[in-house]
């Protein structure tokens, strides 16, 4: 009978990965939400921990890499399954680039703290916030396998971009005024930049979710239609 | 340029060698069959999957004519080789057989025969007058893949070979007849990991010059030696595609409860 159900050694196997990865997911959320807070309140202390706490991040992946691995050498996964730990496997170092780029923001807080206290930073707790929520949900779409989730998270990547370039014009505008700016914000540049990458992986991830549910390549594709000519058509 | 290169997939089912349509099969009353409609891509590898008794070797059995040898069968539909009907009243089921050969799971060879002597048996059964029988014996058993491990042995008995040999012996016998078409019913079941792959490197150097059809258990093996694949379940054709897409991402539910081992 097809509907007979119990608990088969891969299916256990799929229950522990997808374990492993929301406890990566939950480390890396961490990561950012603690590297924008030391950030905001210029807490060298948090900022170190952020770093430090990027070498268990790191293990994680590896952990979860070596998990894929046996189970695609003992199971030797198909169809859906296949596809879940493919995705797996990628969603896992997406999520390691953004530990990544969690610790470079807790630098850019050790930066920025040998400096004096400067202008305000508006809109980069704004943008963090977009970013973070962006992670929260690329992980919530990949757990409840839910695509439409998924294209609303790819959708919002659009906000995080244009809130980048606002922030981008707002820092050359301070450099422009005055040099002694240049160092401050380039560091602030530097947050920026990483934070959209951020909301970026988080949609590689949404990309990935896509094709463990539906089978569908979704990824470059507006790089695709931005290339190809009406003549192409 | 560049867009120039990438090759587009060729639809290999336009002109198939072999096409079944509406295709029932019984064992007395038992309905082994039911409307398979199925084309055989020319000089490609077809496999065939699905848990047992769902049909898969009474439908390669169906194309050669080899079900109606079993007392209390029959069948209802159509069978084309070449687009002609091979259940038509002209078709001699024996010259039909010529053109659609069969390695079946059990190595098979003569026992009281030489290894020589088996690869020429179905021509002789045939009652086909070999002329140049070493050269027909040597091309066979090359492309077997087994020339390079016989060659200083022929008068051997058959059954002196490996189980592995034995069977690739078979595919020789089979191959000297100069089939069109093989059918291979679970050729690797009876033997060990390393006669299989064997078996499994022949069936990839038959593609391109012969069409095969292959019945498996083992769906890695058919991941591994096809191009497309169809699934068969309770006599009826579940999914049929290009191996890659049953494997990554099948169309229907019962095929990938099937591949990924859901199934019981």
């Amino acid at each position: 009978m097809l509907s007979t159900r119990k608990i088969k050694s891969f299916e256990r196997d799929i229950e522990e990965i997808t374990e492993a990865l929301t406890q990566m997911g939950g480390m890396v959320e961490k990561s950012i939400l603690t590297a924008i807070l030391s950030l905001n309140t210029r807490n060298t202390r948090l900022a170190k921990e952020v770093i430090r706490y990027d070498q268990d991040i790191d293990q994680k992946e590896i952990d979860i890499d070596r998990l894929c691995i046996n189970y695609i050498a003992l199971q030797q996964p198909k169809a859906s399954d296949l596809r879940f730990v493919t995705a797996v496997m990628k969603i896992n170092n997406e999520l390691e680039r953004m530990g990544d780029y969690a610790e470079s923001i807790a630098r850019q807080t050790l930066f920025l703290a040998k400096k004096p206290a400067w202008r305000e930073l508006v809109n980069i707790p704004r943008m963090a916030e977009i970013a973070t929520s962006m992670v929260r949900e690329c992980l919530d779409a990949f757990l409840k396998r839910d695509v439409k989730l998924a294209y609303e998270v790819i959708a919002r990547d659009e906000e995080a971009d244009k809130m980048q370039s606002k922030i981008y014009k707002n820092l050359l505008n301070d450099m422009l005024t005055d040099k002694e700016n240049i160092e401050r914000a380039s560091s602030l540049l530097l947050v920026s930049s990483k934070l959209e990458r951020i909301a970026d992986q988080s949609t590689n991830i949404c990309e990935e979710v896509i094709y463990l549910v539906t089978g569908k390549i979704v990824r470059h594709r507006e790089k695709v239609h931005a290339l190809s000519s009406p003549s192409d058509s | 340029m560049l867009k120039q290169d990438i090759k587009k997939p060729k639809n290999i089912f336009r002109s198939p060698k072999m096409r079944s349509d509406n295709l029932k099969a019984w064992f007395g009353s038992h309905e082994a069959l039911n409307e398979i409609s199925l084309s055989i891509p020319t000089f490609h590898v077809t496999a065939i999957i699905g848990p047992s008794g769902c049909g898969k070797s009474t439908f390669i059995r169906c194309l050669n004519r080899m079900h109606e040898v079993v007392p209390g069968t029959r069948i209802q539909g159509n069978v084309y080789l070449d687009e002609v009907d091979i259940y038509g009243s002209s078709i001699n089921p024996v010259n039909l057989r010529k053109r659609v050969g069969m390695v079946f799971q059990k190595p098979n060879p003569f026992p009281t025969m030489s290894i020589r002597d088996n690869v020429l048996a179905g021509l002789r059964l045939q009652g086909m007058k070999t002329y140049d029988s070493d050269e027909v014996v040597e091309k066979a058993l090359v492309r077997a893949a087994l020339w390079d491990e016989v060659k200083d042995i022929l008068k051997r008995p058959g059954l002196s070979l490996s189980g592995g040999q034995q069977q690739r012996l078979c595919i020789a016998r089979a191959l000297a007849l100069e089939p069109e078409v093989l059918l291979m019913d679970e050729p690797c079941s009876a033997l060990d990991p390393i006669a299989s792959a064997k078996i499994e490197e022949l069936i990839h150097e038959l593609r391109g010059k012969y069409t095969v059809v292959i019945v498996t258990h083992n769906m890695q093996q058919a991941a591994r030696v096809s191009d497309v694949t169809a699934f068969f379940y309770m006599g009826k054709l579940v999914e049929f595609d290009y191996t890659e897409k049953i494997f990554t991402n099948p169309k229907y539910k019962k095929t990938e409860e099937y591949v990924t081992g859901r199934f019981g």
